[in-house]
């Protein structure tokens, strides 16, 4: 906040410093155990250089879940690097004190502290509302929808949260199909085949607060994500699923210094970074670098729906342009890799060879078949 | 012969063959006697003088101010010049003496003998041999004041045989003044040519040498002005106030001088003073000039970037510095998140900065002592100076009340805009404002010479908003009264009471749901009484104490209105006592061997009201550990602490242009700063040690060489410095110091370890002027509390933020012309420390950025390069207004220098972006005026 008057005359420019190979082969803990219903996951892997982020597994692990009633049970490696508890094992239980055991091939152990599953506060509500947002880039202000969220009232004064969200929205491509060449050029008669599609992704952005110092023990108005009118996202309907997790002092922490520091901007003025490590630790060598952590949670769910908006969108439409029916003749030369291709027509009947993503709307990362939660208006 | 003596004979025959220049030419001119006539009658004097002087090839020379109103009378037509000036001024008791080249003197008591000794313009073998045939001619305190500009020759008696029959030496005294508005010059040097010793003047202008009976030639000089010769002759103790004047047309010479204490002979290491009027020409940003920040170009004074508050003198942490205006202490040192500072350059006469032996009458702080002086009111005249730049406007008014009695000064400085702003396309910028301004009022008053009185006030403040979402308003407001006693000509006390206020508001609706309000204020009171004796010429004792009572109110975080949830939070007040008794001795132990100790002995007690919390010992301080609630009623004392200051300092001199120092400090500190961002922020707050949080403690001991090489041309040291800080206090990673109830529950207490070495060659005159200085440097942390199992960064030291380890100034000047001067400046150091995201890993499909170790990583190296050029109006002396021009450009190459680096998740990419405040150069004109010429 304080970089403003540094805006003034400043200039920021990309910028990646040479690091060197340092941290190539830290273990990374991913975990979890809830009050839902198992079969949870621990997936383990290695840290992944910044330039080229990827998730890299670790193999033949002995990985446990251990609660402090005794039971112990050691959790199978379903795919490389990810371990899974048995569909009729370990069940998360509210109130009860979990943690893991993670002991590696070449026998290093790891593991976490006890940490209680705390009772779930619930969702009272999400909700959005239109609104315009400042965008220092362009012409106009950002115009979309703002989600927020109320909780429930809390059981006890201090409870901290954890949020995560899910999208999905239904969208449709431009142009209808006429035909689909395949070695050979036919009509296509169920032209709106693939004009609809539905889009499924996790948000990338966590959002953590905590109730202790407010007069009530209740969250209202908290502000989420917020979606423009600049992509297809709210061209046809939105919906937002809000994950809420009730977590422990120490889970938080970890969680709102991971948000912190994956949000924070170029100041001289915000808190310096530093390295997070998680609640999982090398047993003999307390001091081994370990990324990531075994999250002990209440889960609360909550999903909404909102339609499109009565506003103006901004995101790109196809149109047909010359080279697009003139291309029409390429389709023959085409590679049998690229095969099915489409073909639409305009108004006059006359054929056009667009980009395919105009016409397939599959091609912008959704699916034609309609999600089971889908809720029509 | 040494370099010193060659250049001191080498001045005085240049003076000579000056001087025999002028006679010659006038001796062509003068030959017969001048004969008035009735045109002259009646006129009052000031007209005849200018009269006389315009037909005549005559100059004359009075004591203005002592010189009666009278009217000419000229009783017939044809009279010789020196009758009628003996006629009319007989009764007056004004003797007239003429010299063979038309100069008149004109003078109360002793007449003048003209002519010069047959061997006067010889060139002398022994210098003071032609002093001597001076003297008889001028005695005792006559002060000609000259119509025309030349340089006059002063010699003075002081003392009496009779006195003095007893005596082997004797002490003289005095006050060194600016000739033209009788303000003392404080830190001007007299250096006894015979004796090749001297001394310096005081804050007060007071000096104070002891001499073997005899006569010496005295050498002054000042940063401010030019340097003056006096021979003395002294037969017993006595008072001699010596004038230092500022002469238009000898001012070639552009003076860059950090030091006016001796580099080489001087007992101080690691000081620097820098004097306003010398860094006229320095290149500024946005039009500001800003002599504190003249500091940065000094070796071992570094920030953490350019247009951020705070310095961090030779590794430590910005709060261990200690800034005083006039004795005021300055909590904030800042304009406008730190790209100004708070001091009005216009109002400022010098800054001094201690930063290897502090000397005792100083305590409180581990690093260094800025001490600012601020310019006393003219004794003489009204006068005014202002300026207007891209940003501000400056206004100084200063004048006598009662002449050479009382005199005033104020100085107002103000944003008057925020035009600049509009100019950037960025709403939240546009949106924002940014205003702040300063006062400085000083009244001196003259009791009699044995006694003044000073006031002062600073005030300053400013008021920012972003974008309405933060507001920060702060400010500084201050004032000292000081008694200056002196007893007898060995002995005197300097008695200062002191108020100063910081405080801040912040208004902070980032997050509507947490919007809230928090104000702080921190009070200052102050006591100091500080003696000075000497004892003989061998031993200068300073001796006192001081007090300060802290009051601190960490005010209240409240919601900021009705959609907030803050929950009202009243963050306590804080009350302290520090007070310190301190005794030094400066001794001339050998001719070649100086040596200085000190001893400060501080006591710091924490006082009530206060509820505090009683702690598991040897646990981390954490809810969890709370064994006990102590309360203590008001001014009960919860915690005591005390500790002995140690400093002891060496000087041996090698010759007299080569010498060698060192010097030994320890320190304590009371009171610091609760601030985990790289760079200060207007709303850190300061803290007192209180029952959980230890005071800090320091040592640091320097070694050093300098030497005066080219005739003194160059100066040249080389110093280097070990410093280590216990205690130090640094935080626990993440912490959240804005609403903090509990700090001592973030804080965690390690050490710092320091070292450098600093190389400084200067040249402090001349047409071409400046210095370059090379430091090499290292600061570096370590938080592992072995007893609590505490840590930071995993218990691994790590260098602090504002460790830079190699850096380089470059400051040249240039007068082209006596109106036109050039100004660059050259700076590069290695990047500040950072902490770098080094990976990637995922959690629930989310990719999460890591960092390295704490500031294992540097940013890129800085660099760049100023230059200004400056224009004066013309020079003629008399002229109702001086106006100057000054053109500047910052970072003339335009390099990106690195402000931060940061990295931010975008798309599921991570992205490094590194941000340049002053990306391009900047370029910026400000005007300059004042009342008067340019030497006023």
């Amino acid at each position: 906040m304080f970089a403003i008057p540094a805006l003034l005359l400043s200039c920021v420019e990309k910028y990646f410093p040479e690091l060197d190979d340092k941290y190539e082969n830290v273990l990374v803990v991913d975990g979890i155990i809830s009050n839902n219903p198992g079969p949870y996951f621990v997936k383990l892997s290695v840290a992944s250089t910044v330039n080229t982020p990827e998730f890299l597994p670790l193999s033949g692990y002995n990985v446990s879940i251990i609660d402090d009633e005794g039971t112990t049970e050691v959790l199978s490696e379903t795919s490389p690097g990810i371990y899974s508890t048995s569909p009729g094992g370990i069940q998360g239980v509210v109130g009860r004190k979990y943690k893991t055991r993670i002991v590696s091939p070449n026998g290093k152990t790891y593991q976490s502290d006890f940490e209680t599953l705390k009772n779930p506060v619930g969702i009272d509500s999400v909700y959005a509302i239109f609104e315009a947002h400042a965008n220092p880039d362009g012409v106009f202000p950002f115009e979309g929808y703002q989600f927020y969220l109320n909780t429930k009232k809390a059981e006890s004064d201090t409870n901290f949260y954890l949020w995560r969200l899910e999208r999905s929205y239904e969208y449709r491509s431009d142009f209808l199909i006429s035909h689909i060449y395949e070695g050979r050029l036919r009509p296509v008669y169920d032209v709106d085949s693939l004009q609809t599609c539905w889009r499924t992704d996790k948000i990338g952005q966590l959002f953590t607060f905590k109730t202790s110092g407010l007069s009530e023990p209740v969250v209202t108005k908290f502000p989420l994500n917020y979606v423009t009118t600049e992509t297809r996202e709210l061209m046809e309907r939105y919906s937002l699923l809000v994950k809420q997790f009730t977590i422990s002092e120490k889970a938080y922490a970890f969680w709102n210094e991971v948000r912190e520091q994956n949000s924070t901007q170029g100041s001289l003025y915000t808190r310096q970074p530093y390295q997070i490590r998680g609640n999982v630790f090398n047993t003999e060598t307390p001091g081994e670098t370990v990324f990531g952590a075994f999250l002990v949670a209440g889960i609360t769910e909550k999903r909404i729906f909102v339609n499109r908006p009565a506003t103006i969108f901004r995101y790109g439409v196809c149109t047909l342009g010359d080279a697009d029916y003139k291309n029409v003749g390429t389709i023959y030369m085409s590679n049998p890799s690229e095969w099915p291709l489409y073909l639409t027509t305009n108004l006059n009947g006359i054929r056009a060879f667009p980009n395919q993503d105009c016409i397939d709307c599959q091609l912008r990362g959704g699916t034609i078949v309609k999600p089971d939660f889908w809720i029509e208006y | 012969m040494t370099y010193l003596q060659a250049k001191y004979s080498f001045l005085k025959a240049g003076l000579l063959i000056t001087m025999l220049f002028f006679w010659l030419v006038q001796a062509k001119s003068q030959s017969a006697e001048i004969v008035l006539n009735k045109t002259y009658d009646n006129l009052p004097w000031s007209v005849f003088v200018e009269k006389a002087e315009s037909n005549f090839h005559v100059r004359f020379f009075y004591d203005v101010k002592s010189f009666p109103d009278l009217k000419i009378v000229v009783t017939k037509d044809e009279i010789p010049l020196k009758q009628c000036l003996s006629e009319n001024l007989g009764k007056y008791q004004i003797k007239v003496s003429v010299d063979k080249n038309g100069n008149i003197f004109l003078t109360s008591e002793n007449e003048i003998h003209t002519a010069l000794p047959a061997d006067f313009f010889k060139l002398p073998q022994n210098i003071a041999a032609g002093e001597d045939t001076l003297e008889k001619s001028v005695s005792d305190e006559k002060k000609f004041l000259r119509t025309a500009n030349e340089f006059v020759v002063k010699t003075f008696v002081v003392g009496n045989k009779k006195e003095g029959v007893n005596l082997k030496k004797a002490t003289i005294n005095g006050v060194i003044k600016n000739a033209e508005d009788g303000i003392p010059v404080i830190g001007a040097t007299i250096f006894v040519k015979e004796l090749e010793t001297g001394t310096a003047s005081d804050n007060n202008g007071f000096y104070n040498l002891t001499l073997p009976k005899g006569k010496y030639s005295l050498v002054v000089r000042s940063v401010d002005t030019e340097e003056a010769k006096y021979k003395v002759e002294v037969l017993s103790d006595g008072n001699l106030d010596l004038t230092l004047e500022s002469k238009i047309f000898l001012m070639e010479e552009v003076e860059i001088r950090s030091e006016s204490r001796h580099n080489v002979k001087g007992i101080q290491m690691g000081y620097e003073k820098i004097a306003i009027k010398n860094i006229k020409e320095i290149p500024v940003v946005l039009g500001e000039r800003d002599i504190v920040k003249v500091a940065l170009l000094l070796p071992g004074v570094q920030n953490v970037g350019e247009g951020s508050s705070g310095f961090n003198v030779r590794g430590s942490p910005a709060d261990q510095n200690l800034f005083y205006i006039n004795n005021i202490p300055v909590y904030n040192t800042s304009h406008l998140f730190g790209f100004f500072s708070a001091f009005n350059p216009d109002v400022v006469n010098d800054f001094t900065l201690y930063k290897s032996n502090i000397p005792a009458k100083y305590g409180g702080r581990l690093s260094s002592i800025f001490e600012l002086s601020a310019k006393q009111g003219n004794a003489e005249k009204f006068s005014a100076r202002g300026g207007i730049s891209p940003i501000t406007t400056r206004l100084l008014v200063e004048g006598p009340i009662v002449k050479d009695k009382l005199n005033f000064l104020v100085g107002l400085r103000s944003t008057y805009s925020d035009w600049v702003l509009n100019f950037v396309k960025v709403p939240e910028v546009k949106n924002s404002s940014g205003q702040f301004g300063d006062l400085v009022t000083n009244l001196s008053y003259h009791i009699n010479s044995k006694n003044q009185l000073k006031l002062f006030t600073y005030y300053s403040y400013d008021k920012i908003d972003l974008a309405s979402e933060v507001k920060n308003d702060y400010g500084n407001a201050g004032a000292s009264l000081s008694w200056f006693h002196t007893f007898n000509n060995r002995h005197d006390l300097d008695f200062t009471l002191i108020y100063d206020k910081y405080n801040f508001t912040e208004e902070n609706q980032d997050y509507a749901l947490s919007a809230y309000s928090l104000a702080y204020e921190l009070k200052h009171y102050e006591a100091s009484l500080n003696f000075s004796y000497r004892l003989n010429d061998k031993h200068t004792i300073t001796y006192g104490l001081n007090s300060i009572l802290y009051d601190l109110n960490n005010g209240d975080y409240l919601p900021l209105n009705s959609g907030s949830l803050v929950e009202p939070i009243d963050l306590g007040t804080e009350k302290g006592i520090e007070s310190g008794l301190f005794v030094d001795d400066e001794w001339k132990a050998l001719p070649n061997l100086t040596l200085y100790g000190g001893l400060r002995f501080n006591n710091y007690a924490y006082l009530g009201p206060k509820e505090v919390y009683q702690y598991q010992p040897d646990s981390p301080k954490i809810p969890e550990t709370v064994i006990d609630t102590l309360n203590f009623d008001n001014n009960a004392i919860i915690k005591n602490y005390s500790g002995i200051d140690y400093r002891f300092a060496a000087t041996y001199l090698i010759n007299q242009d080569l010498s060698v120092k060192a010097s030994y400090n320890t320190l304590h500190q009371y009171i610091f700063m609760l601030s985990n961002t790289v760079a200060l922020s207007p709303t850190d707050k300061w803290k007192l040690c209180d029952y959980n949080i230890d005071p800090m403690d320091g040592s640091q001991v320097s070694l050093g060489v300098y030497s005066n090489l080219v005739a003194g041309l160059i100066e040249a040291s080389v110093e280097g410095y070990y410093k280590k800080v216990n205690k130090l206090v640094e935080y626990k990673d993440g912490a959240d110091l804005v609403v903090n109830e509990f700090p001592e529950r973030d804080i965690l207490q390690g050490e710092l370890d320091a070292f450098g070495i600093e190389l400084m060659l200067k040249k402090p005159f001349g047409k071409w002027n400046g210095w370059i200085n090379y430091t090499y440097a290292s600061a570096n942390v370590l938080v592992d509390n072995k007893i609590t199992g505490e840590q930071n960064n995993f218990g691994i030291r790590y260098p602090a933020n504002y460790d830079k380890p190699h850096s380089i100034n470059v400051v040249a000047n240039y007068k082209v012309m006596k109106r036109l001067s050039f100004s660059g400046n050259l700076v590069y150091s290695t990047g500040r420390p950072i902490t770098y995201p080094t990976s990637i890993y995922y959690q629930d499909g989310q990719k999460i950025l890591s960092y390295s170790l704490r500031n294992e990583y540097r940013i890129p190296d800085y660099f760049r390069v100023d230059v200004s050029l400056t224009f004066e109006g013309n020079l003629k002396k008399k002229k109702k207004v001086h106006g100057s021009w000054v053109f500047s450009v910052y970072n003339l190459t335009g390099r990106n220098n690195a402000y931060s680096v940061y990295f931010k998740s975008e798309n599921g990419l991570i992205n490094g972006y590194k941000m340049s405040i002053f990306g391009s150069p900047i370029f910026s004109v400000t005007y300059d005026f004042k009342l008067g010429n340019y030497a006023d």
